[in-house]
C-alpha cells in the first residue's frame, strides 16, 4: 500500500514538474491547464502525443467550467475534480478545442487550446472549429498549423481577436513564451494581428537537434461596461530547426549538384560529338 | 500546325494546370480544405508544400511500413489491422491508376512538368542536347528505381517500424526527393533546402537530396527527363500497368524496322517501342504514356493510344507531316539563334 502511494504521488510530483517545465511561470495565478507529459520526439500534430485521451494539469481553476468541441462543432462539458482531468475520446480525430472559462465579479476569464488528434479526417474542416464561437472574448488561430506543422520559435503566426463571435478592432494583443519572452501587436480593423514567436528556448547548442517543447499564451483583455475580460488562447512551440538546418550550406550542395551535372552534360555532349 | 491540335501542346497546358492545382492547390481550395484533401486522398502531389491540395502516395506507404505494419509485427497485434492503412492507401492508388494509368508521369507528376520545362529551357538556351542516351546506360539505370521502391519506400521504413533503424529512416525517400524541394521552393518556401546536421542520417540524406536536386537541374537542361528514369513512382506504376484504362498500342508493320522514330523521339529512351513487332501491348515499364512515339510515327495507326480499347490518338501520316515541321521550327527558335539573326540585320543596316 505504502508502495503504491509513494507510485502514486511520485508519478504526481513528476507530472507537476513536468508541467512546470513546460509551462513554468506563464500566466501565474491565471486560470489555465495545459498538457502533463510532453517529452519531445516524433509526433504528428501539435499537442496529443497520442490519438487517445491525454491527462492535463488546470491551475487556478476554481468555480470554472470546462467545454469541449468536436470537429463537427458538437460540444461536451467535460468533469473537472481536482487539478488534473483526461480528455474523453470522441471517436474522431484531427482538431479539437477545450476551452474553461470562469465568471468572477466583474471580470470573465478564459483559456482555450486547440488540441489535434492525429488520425483520419474528421470529415469537417478545421474551418469550421474555429468559426464556433467558444468564449465571450476569444483569440483565434487565423489558421492553425496543417498535419505535420508546429508553431515553432522565431516563426510568425496571425491570430484573429473575436468578441461576442465578432472581430475585435484595436485592442492590444500579447504573445508570452514560458521562458518570459514575448511580443505584442494591435488588431487591425477585422482584428487580426500577426505575432512573433521569439526564439528563446534556453541552452540551445548550434547543429544538435533538440525536440524541446514549451508553452506560449496569447492574452487579450477587453472592457465591455462594467464587465472586464480576459481570454488566453494557449499553444506549444518547439526549437526552431534552423539551429541544425543549414539553408546556406543546402543551397552550395545544390550549387555543387548543379556544378556537376553541368560537368557530366558537357561530358556527355562531347562524348555523342566524338561518336557521331 | 495550329498548336491546340498539337498534343505535345495540349500535354503541356495539362502540365501547367495540373502543376498549378497541385503545387497552389491550397490557395484555391484553403488550407483547411487541403489538409483534408491531403488525408483523404492519398495520391500525387507532395506533403512538404504547404500551399499543395494533396499529397504524395508515397508518404503515407513509408509511413505506414513504420509506424502500422513494422510496429504490429514488432509490438505483436493484428497483422491485418496493421496491414490495413497499406491496403486502402493501395487501393486509393489503384483505383486512379485505373484511370490514368501512367499517364500521371507523363501528363500530371509536378516533377515531370518541371524537368519538361527545364528541357525547353536548355533548347532555348541553345546548349547542346542529348536527345537520347546510350541503350548501355538506360538498361544499367533501369533497375534503380525499383531498388529506389523497395528499399527506401518500403524496406528501410518497414525496419524502422521493426525498430531495428533509427527513426530517421522512416521516411527516407522522401529525404531525398527531389519534388519535396521543389514543390516547397515553387510556393516560396525554402525551408526544405538545408543540410540537417542532427545526426548522421539525417545529414548524409540532407546532402544527397540537394547535391541530387542541383544535379537534376543541370542535367535537365540537356537530358530529358533525368529523375524519371529511376523514380519509384514508375516503378510503383510499372507493376499495376497492365489494370490502366490507357494504353500504347502498336500494329506493327514491316516498316517500323526501319524507321525508329518512335524511339528516337521517347523522352524515357524506350527502344523496345521500336523493336517491338508481336505484342501489342507497348505500354513498357518507363513509358509514361506521354503519346510523343504516336505523334511521330508516320505511319496510320501503327502507334495509338486506347481508352478503355477505344483509340483517342492515332498515329497518321498527315499529323506526322505538320507536327514534324512544327518540331523543326520550334527547334530553330532559340536565343542563339535569334542573337545571330539580330547581329546580322544589325551589320545589314550598318
Amino acid at each position: 500500500m505504502a508502495i503504491k502511494a509513494g507510485l502514486i504521488s511520485g508519478f504526481i510530483l513528476f507530472a507537476v514538474l513536468q508541467g512546470v517545465a513546460f509551462a513554468g511561470g506563464l500566466l501565474d495565478g491565471e486560470l489555465m491547464f495545459h498538457p502533463m507529459n510532453r517529452g519531445g520526439g516524433h509526433q504528428h500534430g501539435q499537442s496529443s502525443a497520442r490519438p487517445g485521451g491525454k491527462a492535463y494539469m488546470l491551475m487556478n481553476g476554481d468555480d470554472s467550467v470546462m467545454r469541449m468541441w468536436k470537429p463537427d462543432g458538437d460540444s461536451v462539458e467535460i468533469e473537472v475534480s481536482g487539478d488534473y482531468f483526461d480528455l474523453p475520446m470522441t471517436g474522431v480525430d484531427n482538431y479539437h478545442a477545450v476551452a474553461v472559462e470562469r465568471k468572477r465579479q466583474g471580470l470573465q476569464e478564459s483559456y482555450m487550446r486547440y488540441i489535434y488528434r492525429r488520425g483520419k479526417p474528421a470529415g469537417h474542416s478545421p474551418a469550421e472549429l474555429l468559426a464556433i464561437s467558444k468564449s465571450t472574448l476569444e483569440v483565434v488561430p487565423d489558421p492553425l498549423p496543417r498535419e505535420h506543422r508546429r508553431y515553432q520559435s522565431g516563426e510568425s503566426w496571425p491570430f484573429v481577436v473575436r468578441f461576442k463571435g465578432e472581430p475585435l478592432a484595436n485592442v492590444g494583443v500579447v504573445l508570452k513564451t514560458a521562458h518570459g519572452n514575448g511580443s505584442d501587436a494591435v488588431s487591425d480593423k477585422d482584428g487580426r494581428v500577426r505575432l512573433h514567436i521569439p526564439d528563446d528556448f534556453f541552452d540551445v547548442v548550434e547543429w544538435q537537434r533538440d525536440e524541446r517543447r514549451a508553452d506560449f499564451a496569447v492574452t487579450v483583455e477587453h472592457q465591455d461596461g462594467d464587465m472586464r475580460y480576459r481570454t488566453h488562447l494557449g499553444a506549444e512551440y518547439e526549437i526552431n530547426p534552423k539551429h541544425w538546418r543549414s539553408t546556406s550550406l543546402g543551397v552550395l550542395v545544390i550549387g555543387i549538384g548543379m556544378l556537376v551535372g553541368g560537368f557530366l552534360g558537357r561530358v556527355r555532349g562531347r562524348d555523342s560529338k566524338e561518336a557521331g | 500546325m495550329n498548336p491546340f491540335r498539337n498534343l505535345s501542346v495540349i500535354r503541356k497546358l495539362v502540365q501547367l494546370v495540373a502543376f498549378a492545382f497541385f503545387v497552389y492547390g491550397g490557395v484555391i481550395v484553403g488550407p483547411y480544405l487541403a489538409d483534408k484533401i491531403s488525408i483523404a486522398l492519398p495520391a500525387l502531389s507532395c506533403a512538404y508544400d504547404t500551399q499543395a491540395a494533396d499529397l504524395c502516395t508515397l508518404i503515407p506507404f513509408q509511413h505506414q511500413m513504420d509506424h502500422r505494419l513494422g510496429t504490429v509485427i514488432a509490438n505483436g497485434g493484428n497483422f491485418m489491422m496493421g496491414l490495413m492503412p497499406t491496403l486502402i492507401t493501395l487501393g486509393t492508388f489503384v483505383l486512379l491508376f485505373v484511370i490514368l494509368n501512367k499517364a500521371f508521369c507523363g501528363w500530371i507528376c509536378p516533377l515531370g512538368t518541371f524537368q519538361e520545362f527545364l528541357h525547353i529551357v536548355g533548347q532555348k538556351l541553345g546548349l547542346r542536347r542529348h536527345e537520347s542516351l546510350g541503350a548501355e546506360t538506360v538498361r544499367r539505370m533501369r533497375p534503380l528505381k525499383w531498388l529506389i521502391l523497395v528499399v527506401l519506400v518500403f524496406l528501410f521504413p518497414l525496419l524502422t517500424g521493426l525498430g531495428w533503424l533509427n527513426h530517421d529512416l522512416g521516411d527516407p525517400f522522401c529525404r531525398i526527393c527531389p519534388s519535396r524541394i521543389l514543390t516547397s521552393l515553387a510556393t516560396g518556401d525554402a525551408s526544405q533546402v538545408y543540410v540537417n546536421t542532427a545526426n548522421a542520417t539525417t545529414l548524409v540524406f540532407s546532402l544527397i537530396a540537394d547535391f541530387l536536386f542541383g544535379l537534376i537541374i543541370a542535367l535537365g537542361l540537356t537530358v530529358r527527363q533525368p529523375f524519371c528514369r529511376i523514380c519509384p513512382m514508375l516503378a510503383l506504376h510499372a507493376v499495376f500497368r497492365k489494370i490502366g484504362l490507357l494504353r500504347l498500342v502498336k500494329n506493327a508493320k514491316p516498316r517500323c524496322d526501319k524507321c525508329g522514330l518512335c524511339a528516337k523521339v521517347c523522352p524515357m529512351d524506350i527502344r523496345e517501342i521500336h523493336t517491338e513487332m508481336n505484342k501489342r501491348d507497348v505500354t513498357f515499364e518507363d513509358c509514361t504514356l506521354c503519346g510523343r512515339c504516336v505523334e511521330f510515327c508516320p505511319d496510320k495507326d501503327v502507334l495509338q493510344l486506347k481508352y478503355l480499347g477505344f483509340p483517342v490518338f492515332s498515329a497518321s501520316p498527315a499529323y506526322f507531316k505538320r507536327r514534324n515541321k512544327a518540331q523543326k521550327l520550334w527547334e530553330k527558335t532559340t536565343l542563339a539563334a535569334s542573337l545571330k539573326r539580330r547581329a546580322k540585320a544589325g551589320k545589314a543596316a550598318t
